[in-house]
């Protein structure tokens, strides 16, 4: 079982698909735009991911630019073993764990936030359920420790089998799982009738 | 979620994960079973209520977590993104990736420490003063100073001059900071010796007297040349400290020391300072961060200080921490008061009216002030919450009732304009009278009666002659005791008890539709 459940992972790997090492060759060869076309397609990803790993809209833009500065100079060092995606994922989870490489404590550059809340629209209670709902969501992603959080978000949102979630979090797929299960577990737990049908 | 069944783990990884390899092994594991996992797990799903309710809230969650992280960033924030990625790959810069950071052991930690013990002591043998008298151009400037044996026989003559030496810091090592023997301690060595810190009181007593000495001559040519009364002296010293301790706050603000920020909103009375504070902290975005998740957090073992938290939020406000706020009371009347009369201590607070008004809708939503038996005082007690806020509320009002799409929502800012009282909102008043609605152009028939001065009564009468809803002007005028409705009161066709009851006035919400009934009989024709 062991070696099949590790064949398995091996096999789910994602690697480099053929348009993204024509663009490594590219940005090898001193073709600087190539660099945005390869990390384009997934700044959604990563923001998202940010996003839920910083805990603040700021900070997790702050995030993300930070991955893309150390993906551009770690870029021409990159073998493609992973995708890259999932290798951007890494430098991304790797850079959460120490915000004072990112954090910036002046978002003046920002859109400031309305002063006035957005309750006057045709159904108030229904926005109140839904950004209720949505704030309890958040709060107990927040709640949980920083690897379940990615873990479960990574299942989630972006659909990443475990053997890739492994390779982000620098564990094995078993790890993985585990992960998401124990994550999974807490935020229904602490959701409880919020997810009721 | 109190029942649980040994598959549920199995279940999820096969169908919601789609991983049948790992749910093979939780199964067999599990449960012994042997073959076909899949099918396995399947006749499993379908008899077992505890696994399907886990695999529907679990794919709601997964669902909700998709949902609420898909946003696609904006086109302008990408390339703010690449073209800080292409400035700043150009200066030069660490070029590799961080390496994950990892726990250090307990024994690489105990080797570190019993190390540093053992260089310490060798440090403390080595270092000592007999050491330094013998060795005299290995003595350095601090055991100099803390030896006086040293100091006072001369031997060390190759060391800086000891009068030139400033205010001397403490020895490093303490074993070394005392004479073990010797004669007395010389003159200099005692001047050399650290000396205990002055006082606060002493170090600026001296510059507060001279600052009020300062003064005394300023203010006799002030009144001699402009004929003004002296500035007391104690009010000038006032607003001195009260600059230095709101500077203090700030820059522990922008340290993002939540603690004494939110002990200083707390402590500090309503004024000038704590609104010039209040406003300068609106803008220390990390801070708000800070306080925003801890008031998220709720109140766990500590409801004093999540409370402190609160009501520090409820002063400082913005939409996020608004939102926060909402749900952190969550339609507690208690809670809700106390963040109300938090945000009442200042002057200019922004996104007041909307809070104010939000909670309320809260409260209402939760059954007070509607159906529950403490509801007509509380509903009391929320009209009360706009009746003393600052003149802008009104204008907040009006202008809520404006944008408003929700009877429910236009309702309350109705009650709270007559809560209010204020003649400015009338003409908004007037116009909501003559509006579609009945029972919106009655409570602004009442918020009107509330707000009257002269100019709104005369505009009232102007609009009875018009003969526009007669019967809600009317009753406006006589809930205000205008005397201008008077000639109408006499036209009624009222009995003199119901007439005496209008002139009366002072309706509330509750009476008021009587008082307009009873001016439906005859008000137009006077």
């Amino acid at each position: 079982m062991a070696t099949d459940v590790s064949e398995s992972q091996a096999a789910g790997r994602a690697r480099c698909g053929p348009e993204e090492l024509a663009l490594l060759a590219s940005f090898r060869g001193g073709d600087a735009e190539a660099f945005p076309a390869l990390v384009r397609p997934h700044l959604g990803a990563l923001q998202a991911l940010a996003r839920r790993l910083a805990g603040d809209r700021q900070w997790g833009e702050d995030l993300v630019q930070e991955t893309l500065l150390r993906a551009y100079r770690a870029l021409a060092a990159f073998r493609g073993d992973a995708s890259v995606r999932t290798w951007l994922f890494r430098i991304q989870c790797r850079l959460a764990t120490e915000p004072a490489r990112w954090r910036r404590g002046d978002h003046a550059g920002g859109a400031p936030p309305a002063d006035v809340p957005d309750h006057l629209g045709p159904s108030p209670e229904q926005g109140s359920l839904q950004r209720e709902l949505r704030d309890r969501l958040d709060e107990a992603m927040e709640r949980l420790p920083a690897r379940q959080r990615t873990a479960l978000h990574l299942r989630a949102v972006e659909g990443l089998d475990y053997a890739t979630i492994g390779q982000v979090l620098e564990c094995s797929g078993g790890a993985a799982r585990m992960l998401v299960l124990a994550a999974r577990q807490r935020v229904m737990e602490r959701l409880g009738r919020y997810l009721e049908p | 979620m109190s029942a649980r069944c040994g598959r549920s783990d199995a279940v999820l990884a096969l169908f919601l994960d789609g991983d049948g390899v790992t749910a093979a092994g939780i199964s067999q594991t599990g449960t012994g079973a042997t073959g076909g996992p899949s099918r396995d797990l399947a006749e499993h799903l379908a008899g077992c209520p505890v696994c399907r309710q886990q695999l529907a809230r679990a794919r709601r969650l997964d669902a909700l977590l998709a949902q609420t992280s898909t946003a696609a960033p904006e086109p302008e924030r990408v390339e703010l993104w690449l073209a800080e990625v292409a400035a700043r790959a150009a200066s030069p810069g660490p070029l590799t990736v961080p390496a994950p950071v990892r726990r250090v052991g307990v024994l690489p930690l105990a080797l570190g420490a019993a190390a540093m013990l053992l260089v310490g002591f060798f440090a403390a043998v080595w270092l000592r003063p007999e050491r330094s008298i013998d060795g005299p151009g290995e003595t350095s400037a601090a055991v100099a100073v803390a030896s006086p044996t040293a100091s006072s026989d001369g031997s060390s003559s190759n060391g800086p001059p000891r009068e030139s030496a400033p205010d001397p810091a403490p020895p490093p090592i303490a074993g070394i900071a005392l004479p073990r023997r010797g004669p007395t301690p010389s003159r200099e060595a005692r001047r050399l010796r650290p000396r205990p810190a002055r006082s606060a009181a002493e170090l600026v007593a001296r510059p507060v007297a001279q600052l009020v000495a300062d003064l005394r001559p300023l203010q006799v040519l002030r009144a001699e040349a402009l004929g003004l009364p002296a500035v007391p002296v104690t009010a000038a010293l006032q607003v001195a400290a009260d600059r230095v301790r709101a500077s203090a706050v700030m820059e522990l603000a922008q340290a993002r020391q939540l603690t004494p920020v939110v002990a200083f909103l707390a402590a500090e009375p309503a004024g000038p300072t704590l609104d010039r504070v209040a406003a300068a902290l609106r803008e220390e975005r990390p801070l708000l961060d800070r306080l925003r998740h801890a008031v998220r957090r709720g109140p766990g073992g500590g409801g004093r200080r999540w409370n402190q938290l609160c009501r520090a939020a409820a002063m400082l406000g913005g939409a996020r921490l608004d939102d926060a706020l909402r749900l952190a009371v969550a339609g507690d009347l208690g809670s809700t008061e106390s963040i109300v009369e938090a945000q009442s201590r200042l002057d200019h607070r922004p996104g007041r009216v909307a809070l104010l008004l939000c909670l309320w809708a809260d409260l209402e939503a939760r059954g007070f002030g509607r159906h529950a038996a403490a509801g007509a005082p509380a509903k009391d007690r929320v009209h009360r919450w706009f009746a003393g806020l600052p003149a802008a509320a009104t204008t907040d009002l009006v202008a809520a009732l404006r944008q408003s799409h929700h009877g429910e929502e236009r309702r309350r800012c109705l009650l709270a304009l007559a809560a209010r009282g204020d003649p400015a909102a009338a003409p908004e008043l007037m116009a909501r009278i003559g509006g579609p609605r009945y029972g919106e152009a009655q409570l602004a028939a009442f918020a009107l009666g509330r707000s009257l001065d002269a100019s709104a009564a005369a505009h009232a009468v102007a609009g009875l002659r018009r003969g526009r809803r007669p019967e809600l002007l009317l009753a406006a005028l006589a809930s205000g005791r205008a005397a201008a409705a008077e000639p109408w009161l006499d036209a009624l066709r009222v009995t003199s008890e119901e007439r005496q009851l209008l002139r009366l006035g002072g309706f509330d919400p509750e009476s008021f539709p009587i008082a307009v009934a009873l001016c439906r009989r005859g008000a137009s024709a006077p």
